[in-house]
């Protein structure tokens, strides 16, 4: 993560943060150490070679804040903020938990 | 909604008192902003606006802070939408005789859809998994909003007593997704959307007095969960032979082929009661005991659920700069037991015709549930720390022993006693420069275990059908199984490293923990878990309009047990 803030002259203020979160997570694989079975029951087929990989999480995450604030007639400001979350589900399993969104927000204020 | 239009007229009615700036009897500060708000998405919302709204809406924001002559009021709201907002006060009336405290939050939480559609899978002749999913690609969410709000009355005149009352108030409403299956003519995993409108609510009153010496306070608290929704209907399939398509399960089966509640969700009343008493010094020594008495009652069922609980501290710092601080606690809980009477129904086909269950196999389905979480616990720490040149060592003994009423953790042992033992150094070695090192060790005798909970040592014998004879039954092979499970440790080490350092206008912090712990202890149990974590921050402010930071954090985490896969033919 990082950000800043910067006041470049006295009515103007500017932000910026950033996050960048990445997680993932596994299992070892299964091993089905019963060779007897095996060579009692030919014909059926244990297949657990890739059952592991069912619970595989790999998540990647944006989150971005940008804002603004303008001083003007003494104790009034103009804020304009923009904020940005992305996650990106690099294994998908039954559902993609991928998608993005955007807030937008102008707001008005005064001080007492 | 009361709440937010009660303090909304509250606000306003301060408002012009508030704005009436500069006169000689009052002051106040604040802000006040008013704005919108909108959004655009794509893709799935369920984790990165998982706890936000994306529907657009105002921008309300207010700030103030009130100080008037017999008047005293701290404002802060913040409004997103009817979903998402936050209000808090804090007012004084009377010359601070009377103080009201209010807080309000509500936030809304996005819920998963599973689509089942994993769930499919067929024989030649019939469906042996399946599933059906009736409200197909709907979005679930619940809301949820709690309310606290608090009066105290202190008397003029009565200084040392303070009387308070309050109500708290949580709901959740809104929709999620319910799940039951339908047995034997196939697992049929059935999925509806199901209504959430669950209230807690109830009153607190307590009373306190406070002397030069020490203080003594009480208070009773009484909460209601009342659920609008208590279950939801599912048409159940009938229970057919997958492939002859013959009723040949009815013995096997408390429910099929016909419509009955499930998910269903209990009302609950609950009472705590709990005297305080506290002394400044009693040998020195300032100390204090409590105890606190609690019933929990399940309307459905009847079950009860007590709890008595009694604590006591004890804290003083010497002369040569010891301090010792101990806190101890005993408690016990008891739980009504609740006999479990199975539906024995009657098979009319096949093998099991005429007969139930129980009387072709001879096992009894019906059972007395005792309540693991009857238990009478001891629990006390004693820290003692001392200053040095070096620094402040701090040493810690924790101990808990559980002795429960029922539960077996060990063949013949209820009891679990866990120890640990501490040491923590901080120093301040220079300027600017502060160092912290923590290390504690846990050792456990008798860890909660689950005994014979895995691996099933059943090898069964050939059977020409489910309803042969010699066929294995689960019952046969649950009581076979051997492992013992557990997700507790039987010893663990936890190290915790802190540093943080200031010079001029920069700032740097970071952390290091790392914690393992295992248990064999039980037959074949194999459990060790790990994990670590680290940060490191900076933040500079190199000039008067400018200022940075960054951040790096870290975390892993490593699980180990053993499993067992009983595979079937058949």
């Amino acid at each position: 993560m990082a950000g800043f803030w910067f006041q470049p002259a006295d009515p103007f203020e500017l932000g910026v943060d950033l996050v960048y979160t990445v997680g993932d997570a596994s299992m070892d694989q299964i091993m089905i150490s019963a060779p007897e079975w095996a060579a009692k029951y030919p014909n059926q087929s244990w297949d657990f070679t890739q059952t592991h990989t069912f619970s595989d999480l790999d998540l990647t995450r944006i989150d971005a804040e940008l804002w603004g604030k303008m001083h003007f007639a003494t104790k009034y400001w103009l804020r304009a903020s923009y904020r940005y979350a992305e996650v990106e589900d690099d294994q998908p399993y039954i559902t993609d938990s991928t998608g993005d969104a955007s807030w937008y927000g102008l707001s008005v204020g005064r001080e007492f | 909604m009361k709440t937010i239009t009660l303090i909304a007229i509250l606000a306003l009615a301060l408002a012009p008192i508030a704005l009436a700036e500069g006169t000689d009897d009052t002051m106040s500060k604040g802000s006040l902003e008013l704005g919108v708000w909108d959004a655009s998405t794509s893709g799935n919302q369920d984790l990165v606006s998982e706890h936000e709204s994306t529907e657009g809406g105002p921008i309300i924001g207010l700030d103030l802070l009130l100080v008037g002559k017999s008047v005293t009021a701290d404002i802060n709201s913040e409004v997103r939408d009817s979903s998402h907002q936050r209000h808090d006060l804090d007012l004084t009336l009377v010359r601070r005789m009377v103080r009201w405290t209010t807080n309000y939050t509500a936030l809304p939480h996005r819920l998963p859809h599973d689509s089942l559609e994993n769930l499919e899978a067929a024989t030649k002749h019939a469906r042996q998994l399946w599933h059906t999913d009736y409200d197909p690609g709907r979005q679930y969410e619940i809301d949820y909003d709690v309310l606290t709000t608090r009066i105290e009355l202190q008397p003029s005149g009565l200084g040392a007593l303070t009387v308070g009352a309050g109500w708290y108030a949580q709901e959740r409403n809104g929709h999620r997704q319910s799940m039951t299956i339908s047995h034997c003519e196939g697992c049929h995993v059935q999925s509806q959307t199901r209504k959430v409108d669950e209230k807690t609510d109830g009153p607190t009153l307590d009373v306190s007095f406070v002397a030069g010496t020490g203080s003594v306070r009480a208070s009773y608290q009484a909460f209601e969960t009342r659920y609008g929704t208590r279950s939801i209907d599912n048409a159940y399939d009938n229970a057919i032979h997958p492939e002859t398509r013959l009723p040949v399960f009815d013995d096997r089966l408390q429910y099929e082929g016909q419509t009955l509640p499930y998910d269903l969700a209990a009302d609950l009343d609950r009472s705590v009661m709990q005297i305080e008493y506290a002394a400044n010094d009693v040998g020195g020594f300032a100390v204090g005991a409590a105890g606190t008495w609690s019933e929990t009652e399940n309307l459905y069922s009847g079950v009860k659920s007590d709890y008595a609980g009694f604590t006591a501290h004890a804290a003083r710092a010497f002369d040569n700069g010891l301090r010792l601080r101990w806190n101890g606690r005993y408690y016990s809980l008891d739980t009504d037991d609740f006999f479990v009477d199975t539906i024995e129904r009657v098979g009319i086909a096949g093998p099991a015709a005429g007969r139930t269950y129980r009387q072709v196999y001879g096992f009894d389905p019906d059972f007395l549930r005792l309540s693991a979480t009857n238990r009478d616990t001891l629990e006390s720490r004693l820290d003692l720390s001392k200053k040095f040149s070096f620094g402040t060592l701090r040493a810690e003994w924790k101990f808990q022993n559980i002795d429960r009423e029922y539960y077996e953790v060990v063949v013949g042992e209820t009891d679990t006693t866990t120890n640990v033992l501490g040491l923590s150094w901080v120093a301040r070695p220079k300027k600017g420069l502060r160092t912290e090192i923590r290390y504690r060790h846990g050792f456990v005798d008798n860890p909660f275990m689950s005994i014979d909970a895995a691996c099933s040592t059943l090898e069964s014998l050939d059977a020409a059908s489910p309803m042969a004879p010699t066929s294995a039954q689960y019952y046969t092979s649950h009581e076979a199984r051997i492992a013992d499970t557990t997700a507790s440790p039987e010893s663990w080490d936890d190290i915790r490293l802190k540093l943080a350092y200031t010079k001029g206008a920069s700032t740097l912090t970071g952390s290091y923990s790392a914690w393992s712990g295992e248990n064999d202890s039980g037959d074949l149990t194999n459990w060790e878990k790990g994990n670590q974590s680290f940060t490191l921050t900076y933040m500079m402010l190199p000039a008067p309009g400018f200022s940075w930071y960054a951040g790096l954090g870290w975390y892993d985490m490593e699980l180990e047990s053993g499993a067992c896969v009983p595979l079937f033919d058949g």
